[in-house]
C-alpha cells in the first residue's frame, strides 16, 4: 500500500495559509474550513469563535479567498465542508451564523454543526446536507439514533476519545449512515463535547488549561463528608483538629516517610492501608527522584512480609529493564497506531472519512505520519485501544 | 423555588444531617486556606442559603425542613453510576423524610447502556424524574412511559473562563444560553422535555418568561468546567487499560482527589473526572427564584 491509499478517505482542515494545490496533487479529496466575518471579529475577536477554533490563524476571514479555494477544490472533483460548530449558539451567535450560512449554503458540500440551535435552524430551512459534529458527544448507538431521527445528517462525526471496538459497533449498527472518525487527538485532554472552557488569551504559544492541569496537579486525600465530627471530638486538642481538617497530600515521598514511622510503631493495619495507596500510584513516580527510588527499595524490603510491599519491590526491579512507555500520554501522534487505525477505518465501508485534527498548521508534517510501515501495534501509545 | 440536595454518592446521603447547617461555627474555627475546598464551600454555601431562605424558598424554617428531595448520582463520570441496590438503599434512607427522589446520569458511552437500561426499567415502575447529560441517555429515557427526563448541566453548555483573559465579562454572548432561541425550546418541548439545568453563573434568564416555557434547575455552589475520559486521577494510578479509561476503571477517585498548584489563585479543582470551580456568592435573578417550580440544587459536598 502506498501513501495515496491512506489519503483516500482523509479529510483535511484548511486555513488561509494552506497550500491547497499541493494537497490536491497528493490526492486528498475532502476538506473543511471555518469562516469568521470581519464584523464579528471586530466586535468579539476570534477568541469567541463561531466554529470552536479560537486562533485567527485557523480561520478564513477573506471571503474572496475562500470562494476561490472552493472553486479550485471543486474543479478537482474534491469536496469541502463549512464548519458552524461552536459548542453552543445563543440568539446573537445564531444571527451571525445565519449570515455565514446564506453566503455558503449553495457553495459547499455540507455544513458541520454541533448544537441544537444551528441544527434546528438548518432543518427548518430545509437544508439537506447537514453533518453532525463530534461536539454533539455521540459516544453511543443511542446518541447516533437520536441524531439520525432528529436531523437525518449526511454524515456523523464520532468523538475522538472512543474505543475502536465502540466505533466498530456503531458503524455496523448503522450501515446506511456515513461516519467520520479522528486518527488521533491534538492535545485536548478533556472530552471536547463536555468541555466548556474558554481559553481566553489562548494562542499556540501559551498553555491551555489542559496542559496546565496535566503538569501542575497534586493528588490529595479525599475530603470526608463527616468532617464536622472532628470539630465535635472530645479527645483531640485544637491543634490536632486543625491538622485533621487540612488537605492531606498523597505523594510517594511523604507516603514512604509515613511507612517508616508506621513500621517503627508496628502499626500493621495502617501499614497495609498506606501500601495499598502506594501500590496504585503510577510506578513512574518512583523514578522521578533517585533518593525516592532508593528509599522505596529499602522500605519495601523491610516490609516485604506485606503482599503489596513485595509486589512493589518486584515492580521496581522489573521496571529497571523496561523502556519508557507512553500510557500516561493522552494523545500521541504515534506512527504505528495511526497506521493501524487507518487500516481499521478502511475496512468499514461507511467510515467515509477520517481526519487529522489540525486546521492548516503542521499539515505537511502530519501527512508524513501516514506512510505505511510494518511494525507491531502498541495500544499504550495510541489513543485507541484495540 | 424549591430546595433539593445533590448527592454524588451514598456516603453523602448518610451524612446529610451533618452537612446541613450544624456545628458550623465551631468547625469554621478549625478551617483555613489549607482545608479542602469541600469543607469551606459547604460551610459558606450553608450560611448563604440560610440567610436567603425566605427570599429564595418563601420559607423561614430551618433548611433541613425546607428540603424537597434528593438528586442522586454522579453527573460527570459514568464509571461512578450507582447500582439499583444503591438506589434502593438511598430511597430507604430518605423515606422517613418523604423526600422526592431524582436520579442523575452522567454522559454515557456504549458500555454503560446495559446498566442504564436496568436502572431506567427499575425507575419506570414508579413515576420518576431522571437527569440526563447526553443525547444518547435522553434518547433512551424518552422510550420509557413513566420517566420524565431533565436536561442536565451538560446540555446548557455555558462557556466558562479558564484563566483570567482579555475577553471582557460584559460580552453579551457569554451570558446567554441557547435556550433563549425559541426554536430550541420548541425542539425540547416537542420531545417532552420541560426542565433544564444551569449553574450559578451570571446568565440572562429572560427566556424563562417566554413561551414555550421551561422550568429551571439551578446547581449551586459548584460550576463544572470540563469533564474527561482522560481522567487525571485514573491515569495517575496504575491503569493497564491504556490512554483512556475504559469499562474497568478502578475508581480510585473515590479515595483521592486532585488539586492544582496555585489552586487558590485559579480556584479550580478536580474531583472525579471533572474540573470544578466553587462559586458561592448567590445573587439570583427574580426570574429564577420567583418561579415556584424552579429548583435550587444544592451540591452539598463533592
Amino acid at each position: 500500500m502506498n501513501q495515496n491509499h491512506y489519503f483516500k478517505n482523509l479529510i483535511v482542515g484548511i486555513d488561509e495559509t494552506t497550500d491547497i494545490q499541493s494537497l490536491l496533487n497528493q490526492g486528498i479529496k475532502q476538506f473543511y474550513f471555518g469562516y469568521l466575518p470581519c464584523e464579528f471579529i471586530e466586535k468579539y475577536d476570534s477568541k469567541l469563535s463561531l466554529n470552536r477554533r479560537n486562533n485567527i490563524k485557523e480561520q478564513f476571514t477573506n471571503i474572496d479567498k475562500i470562494f476561490s479555494v472552493i472553486e479550485t477544490i471543486h474543479k478537482k472533483d474534491a469536496i469541502i465542508y463549512l464548519t458552524l460548530n461552536h459548542i453552543t449558539s445563543n440568539q446573537t451567535m445564531l444571527e451571525y451564523s445565519k449570515k455565514i450560512y446564506l453566503l455558503f449554503k449553495n457553495k459547499v458540500d455540507g455544513i458541520i454543526v454541533s448544537n441544537i440551535t444551528i441544527a434546528t435552524y438548518l432543518l427548518n430551512d430545509g437544508y439537506k446536507k447537514m453533518v453532525t459534529s463530534n461536539l454533539f458527544g455521540s459516544y453511543s448507538t443511542q446518541s447516533i439514533e437520536f441524531l439520525i431521527n432528529q436531523f437525518n445528517p449526511i454524515k456523523v462525526i464520532l468523538p475522538r476519545d472512543m474505543r475502536l471496538s465502540d466505533i466498530e459497533k456503531i458503524v455496523k449498527g448503522f450501515p446506511d449512515t456515513n461516519f467520520e472518525c479522528f486518527l488521533f487527538g491534538d492535545g485536548c485532554r478533556f472530552s471536547e463535547s463536555f468541555c466548556f472552557i474558554d481559553q481566553g488569551d489562548y494562542n499556540l504559544e501559551t498553555p491551555t488549561l489542559c496542559s496546565y492541569a496535566s503538569t501542575n496537579y497534586q493528588i490529595v486525600q479525599k475530603a470526608n463528608p463527616s468532617f464536622k465530627m472532628v470539630a465535635k471530638d472530645g479527645v483531640l486538642d485544637d491543634e490536632e483538629k486543625k491538622q485533621q481538617l487540612q488537605i492531606e497530600k498523597i505523594d510517594v515521598d511523604s507516603l514512604l516517610d509515613k511507612l517508616i514511622v508506621l513500621s517503627n510503631n508496628f502499626d500493621s493495619k495502617k501499614i497495609a492501608y498506606t501500601l495499598d495507596i502506594l501500590s496504585r500510584i503510577d510506578i513512574e513516580e518512583f523514578y522521578k527522584d533517585n533518593i525516592i527510588y532508593a528509599k522505596a527499595k529499602i522500605v519495601f524490603k523491610i516490609l516485604e512480609q506485606f503482599p503489596n510491599a513485595s509486589k512493589l519491590l518486584v515492580y521496581l526491579k522489573e521496571k529497571e529493564f523496561i523502556e519508557e512507555n507512553g500510557y500516561k500520554q493522552y494523545h500521541r501522534t504515534n506512527e504505528l497506531s495511526i497506521q493501524k487505525t487507518i487500516e481499521f477505518f478502511l475496512q468499514s465501508p461507511n467510515i467515509v472519512s477520517y481526519k487529522i485534527p489540525a486546521r492548516g498548521r503542521n499539515i505537511t508534517n502530519m501527512l508524513n505520519l501516514l506512510k505505511p510501515i510494518n511494525i507491531e501495534y502498541n495500544y499504550k501509545q495510541s489513543m485507541y485501544k484495540l | 423555588m424549591k430546595l433539593y440536595i445533590k448527592a454524588n454518592n451514598k456516603k453523602i446521603v448518610k451524612n446529610l444531617d451533618l452537612l446541613l447547617p450544624k456545628y458550623n461555627t465551631k468547625t469554621a474555627t478549625f478551617l483555613d486556606n489549607n482545608s479542602p475546598i469541600e469543607y469551606i464551600t459547604n460551610l459558606e454555601s450553608a450560611n448563604i442559603l440560610d440567610n436567603q431562605k425566605e427570599k429564595l424558598f418563601f420559607d423561614n424554617r430551618e433548611l433541613k425542613n425546607i428540603i424537597n428531595g434528593i438528586y442522586f448520582g454522579n453527573s460527570s463520570c459514568e464509571h461512578l453510576m450507582p447500582t439499583i441496590k444503591d438506589i434502593v438503599e438511598v430511597k430507604e434512607m430518605i423515606k422517613p423524610k418523604k423526600y422526592n427522589f431524582v436520579f442523575v446520569f452522567a454522559p454515557l458511552s456504549e458500555f454503560s447502556f446495559p446498566k442504564a437500561i436496568e436502572i431506567l426499567e427499575y425507575l419506570n415502575n414508579f413515576s420518576s424524574e431522571v437527569v440526563v447529560n447526553d443525547f444518547g441517555t435522553l434518547n433512551l429515557a424518552l422510550k420509557y412511559k413513566n420517566i420524565k427526563p431533565i436536561l442536565g448541566t451538560n446540555f446548557t453548555k455555558s462557556i466558562k473562563k479558564a484563566f483570567d483573559s482579555n475577553i471582557q465579562d460584559d460580552i453579551d454572548i457569554l451570558h446567554h444560553l441557547e435556550f433563549e432561541v425559541k426554536e430550541v425550546r420548541e425542539f425540547y418541548k416537542g420531545l417532552g422535555v420541560g426542565r433544564i439545568s444551569c449553574e450559578n453563573l451570571n446568565i440572562d434568564t429572560a427566556f424563562l418568561k417566554q413561551s414555550p416555557y421551561l422550568y429551571l434547575d439551578l446547581y449551586y455552589p459548584y460550576i463544572y468546567i470540563s469533564n474527561s475520559k482522560a481522567c487525571q486521577i485514573a491515569t495517575n494510578f496504575k491503569n493497564e487499560d491504556g490512554t483512556f479509561v475504559n469499562d474497568d476503571c478502578h475508581k480510585y477517585c473515590t479515595q483521592v482527589s486532585c488539586d492544582f498548584k496555585n489552586s487558590k489563585i485559579y480556584n479550580f479543582y478536580q474531583r472525579y473526572n471533572t474540573i470544578y470551580k466553587p462559586n458561592t456568592p448567590l445573587e439570583l435573578d427574580a426570574n429564577i427564584y420567583k418561579g415556584k417550580k424552579n429548583r435550587l440544587i444544592w451540591e452539598i459536598f463533592l
